[in-house]
């Protein structure tokens, strides 16, 4: 039986800039038979980032910054999808588990092309008045 | 008569989803990976393993499946900072990709019967708990799927979220923390129960009616149920 595709060609990496240390999460548009990787080595890379935030430094701002292709394929898209919530969930429980004796996180989720929203949005986040946003998930392409 | 498809069928909630069905008349064709003392299942398989998925598509047309009850899943608990690849990758592999997967495999038949997909997930896929990052994540990713799947596919899709609920693996949890605590079991359960609204565990008997509703239920496409005894409200 043939596997459904899923998404291949993720890149993440790690940007301290302005204050704001950033965990980009490129989703890749390629597909792979094999069986997903964005749920699970991925997963645990966001992991791995939100457990060294554990030690940053107060002032530091913490963001996820998810970008998102346009992916044509309905299973491909729901994969996304459910990187995304796990995504959301892992801030969440991280924000739970840290009780503010740590620095902020936040998630921003947006198309790969929203590349003007985004920079807004980075610079707030790395602003000192963004930093009573904490835990928060924002969504861009909702206004997209 | 078609059949209903339960996975993680010799489970504390699984088994007790195969009794409410069977009790109401359903035809029920059981996985799991392993047989309990008490229960042999139709399949004995790990749904990690394509082959598995593969027989029991095969199956599905042989027994004339119009419903699948995907009722497997593990429990796993640690803080950021203890939680390694392995243990990410397990819960993330078993309770999120396997499930995706047997949809999957299991969509052509389903769409074509009109079918009904059922998955457990949990009120952890609704709100994040500490110490429970990963395990949050691996259902909060259900939801996120389902409800991206439901724009595409005319499958039913239905998610039951339970709160904390009377099953040994619930209890062998709660004895550890009592444990690691030096307290009683009984301190622990006192402290669990009052967390909740109705001021008790959920019982699997009540689980397993809610999913026979949800399996029997004809519309809509999507239903996201929680039954948590009121300690999360969605």
């Amino acid at each position: 039986m043939q596997r459904v595709p899923t998404i291949a060609g993720t890149s993440i990496e790690r940007l301290d800039v302005d204050g704001l240390v950033r965990l980009t999460v490129k989703i890749g548009s390629q597909s792979t038979p094999e069986s997903s990787r964005l749920l699970t080595s991925d997963v645990f890379q966001v992991v791995s980032f939100l457990a060294e935030a554990e030690s940053f430094e107060l002032d530091r701002a913490v963001l996820i910054d998810v970008q998102v292709p346009t992916l044509a394929d309905p299973a491909m898209r729901a994969e996304s999808a459910a990187f995304l919530a796990a995504c959301k969930a892992l801030v969440h429980a991280w924000v739970r588990e840290q009780q503010g004796r740590t620095c902020t996180v936040n998630m921003l989720i947006s198309l790969v092309t929203q590349e003007e929203s985004r920079t807004r949005s980075l610079e707030y986040f790395a602003d000192e008045c963004g930093r009573f946003s904490h835990g928060s998930v924002i969504d861009l392409r909702e206004t997209a | 008569m078609s059949s209903i498809l339960v996975t993680g069928a010799t489970g504390g909630i699984g088994s007790a989803i195969v009794s409410e069905l069977r009790s109401a008349g359903h035809d029920v064709l059981t996985q799991d990976v392993r047989a309990s003392e008490q229960f042999a299942p139709d399949i004995v398989g790990d749904l990690l393993d394509p082959e598995v998925i593969a027989e029991i598509a095969t199956l599905a047309e042989q027994h004339d499946i119009s419903a699948v009850v995907a009722g497997h899943g593990i429990a796993g608990s640690a803080a950021f900072s203890q939680t390694d690849q392995a243990l990410t990758e397990r819960l993330m592999r078993i309770n999120t990709v396997s499930v995706i997967e047997l949809f999957n495999a299991l969509e052509e038949r389903l769409v074509r019967v009109g079918g009904t997909f059922v998955a457990i997930s949990s009120q952890a896929g609704l709100v994040s708990e500490a110490n429970l990052g990963v395990y949050s994540a691996s259902k909060f990713a259900l939801v996120g799927w389902a409800e991206e799947v439901v724009e595409n596919s005319p499958v039913n899709l239905r998610l039951l979220c339970p709160g904390a609920t009377d099953t040994p693996l619930l209890v062998a949890s709660l004895q550890g923390a009592a444990d690691a605590r030096g307290v009683s079991y009984d301190v622990v359960l006192a402290e669990r129960n009052a967390s909740t609204p109705v001021g008790r565990l959920g019982r699997t008997a009540e689980l397993a009616r809610a999913t026979r509703w949800l399996v029997e239920l004809e519309e809509p496409k999507l239903v996201i149920a929680p039954v948590t005894g009121g300690e999360v409200l969605h």
